[in-house]
């Protein structure tokens, strides 16, 4: 299995505000094709490229540009989220601070084919450094006629706004993050209205990942066609796979869909478990995702089959657990973290957060009960139904899976002293 | 960081180009970033400028981490 850079191909090639080396390698060439074509035309582009969302719900972008596209209202937004939070992923600030100009063309190709004439850009909080080199990436662009107005020379113009993010991981929610930037308690919302419909301020919005909008300008530049020559027909393209956890060498990995295995990424790139240990279990697709045991990972990097593993691809942070490792604490070091950051809007993940969270802190004190891991099922099972966002949905899958996985952690963690 | 000085947090405003519904969170966080906090006057000035209630400011100021609504350690 080897690398494919794609998206990574100019990340540490030249100085970050440098345009003028950003063009040399190839840069603007997507945006140029872009400004030539309709909006319309563009995202036809996008469709046919089959590119999907890479911030962990994978909806496929063009027909979310689409159906913005579409709506009347005015004006329209373009939203950045690089508010990346999920436990093991660290893939976007490579992007951003390795190949920023790269990220700003996918941002104007999009704000052209939605028509939107404000774009956004919300860091994470954490990444001080680099929402200052956005700073001043913002500040160059507009000197190099890439923002405001007449961009290149058309008759395009799209002015960028950088936010940074304030501490909270569920403001990388959809809904939370345009909540945040109408200065509100990042919380999410009832869906429908989706953001294509009423999204910030009230206006059709749409909202993309960076890696997801790094895509674009590669599509635009070589063809949909071209493009769809990486990975596999119903999942064209190449993800950027945060590895670690439990290996040699952690680190970001662009690779080919389908073109290795799980197993053959924590080989050959992580270069094996840390101590040499056999694995226990992966999260192929961040801290919220279903633990993968032993056995599953053969399993090709795809999205279809690692959900028919039982997990799902997520953002594609995977994390590495060796053998050594109890179930039972590595869940309760998930709950810790997503037990406080519940944004409060749907009782199941509000409560049952905090609550599968004090079950299992009891559990690894030694003082559980047989009747504590029934309900740990149980409270999951709530609020994986039972809430709006994918937050609530998605955090007691690893807790539920590995109740499935490796029972005997749980029996061993129960009180064994009669009462 | 600084001390909290009006002319400083007018010069940062006119620096952003002025404070809208649209950049609001942002200059919070230019303001955050400054000074350590936001300050009350800050908050009463801004919901000034932009209409929006400084009861929904400080709702969400004080819903996010990284926002402090008085200076570290007082004065």
């Amino acid at each position: 299995m080897k690398e494919s850079k794609v998206l990574t191909q100019r990340v540490g090639k030249y100085e970050p505000l440098d345009l003028e080396a950003y063009k040399a390698l190839g840069g603007l060439q997507g945006l140029r094709r872009t400004l030539a074509m309709k909006p319309e035309s563009v995202i036809e582009e996008i469709k046919k490229s089959g590119l999907t969302g890479r911030g962990g719900a994978g909806f496929p972008a063009g027909l979310k540009w689409a159906l913005t596209a579409q709506e009347k209202q005015e004006p329209k937004y373009f939203l950045c989220n690089a508010d990346e939070g999920e436990l093991g992923t660290f893939k976007d600030k490579v992007l951003l601070d390795g190949d920023p100009w790269a990220v700003l063309e996918g941002i104007l190709i999009a704000a052209y084919a939605i028509g939107a004439e404000q774009a956004y850009i919300y860091i994470k909080g954490e990444y001080e450094e680099t929402a200052k080199l956005w700073e001043q990436i913002a500040g160059e662009a507009e000197k190099a006629g890439l923002l405001g107005k007449g961009i290149l020379g058309s008759n395009f113009s799209v002015n960028l706004q950088v936010a940074r993010g304030r501490g909270l991981y569920i403001a990388g929610e959809e809904f939370a993050l345009i909540s945040s930037l109408e200065t509100r308690r990042a919380m999410s919302r009832l869906k429908p209205p989706y953001p294509s419909e009423e999204g910030l301020f009230g206006k059709p919005t749409v909202v993309n990942n960076v890696e997801t909008i790094a895509n674009v300008p590669v599509i635009l530049a070589k063809g949909a066609e071209e493009y769809r020559k990486l990975g596999v027909e119903d999942d064209p393209g190449t993800r950027l796979f945060s590895l670690s956890g439990d290996v040699k060498k952690s680190g970001v990995y662009e690779i080919a869909m389908g073109s290795g295995t799980l197993k053959e990424l924590i080989d050959e790139f992580g270069r094996g478990t840390t101590h040499g240990r056999a694995i226990k279990a992966v999260q192929p697709g961040g801290g919220t995702s279903a633990f993968l045991a032993r056995g599953s990972l053969g399993c090709k990097l795809t999205s279809k089959a690692i959900s028919e593993a039982g997990s799902g691809i997520g953002t594609a942070g995977v994390i590495v657990y060796e053998e050594d490792r109890s179930a039972v604490d590595i869940v309760k070091g998930l709950l810790q973290y997503y037990g406080a950051e519940s944004c409060g809007r749907c009782a199941p993940c509000r409560i049952g957060s905090v609550k599968m969270r004090e079950i299992v802190d009891n559990l690894a004190r030694g003082n559980g009960a047989e009747a504590d891991l029934m309900r740990l099922r149980e409270i999951g099972n709530a609020c994986v139904a039972g809430s709006t966002c994918g937050m609530g949905q998605a955090f007691p899958l690893p807790v539920l899976s590995a109740l499935e996985l490796f029972p005997e952690d749980f029996e061993e963690a129960l009180c064994k002293v009669p009462a | 960081m600084q001390n909290f000085k009006m002319n400083t947090y007018e010069k940062l405003l006119e620096h952003t180009g002025g404070a809208t519904r649209e950049n609001l969170f942002g200059v919070l966080g230019k303001v955050q970033d400054t000074f350590g906090y936001v300050p009350r006057e800050v908050v009463r000035d801004l919901a000034t400028r932009t209409g929006v209630s400084e009861a929904r400011i400080y709702g969400a100021l004080t819903s996010y981490r990284d926002f402090k609504i008085g200076s570290e350690g007082g004065r």
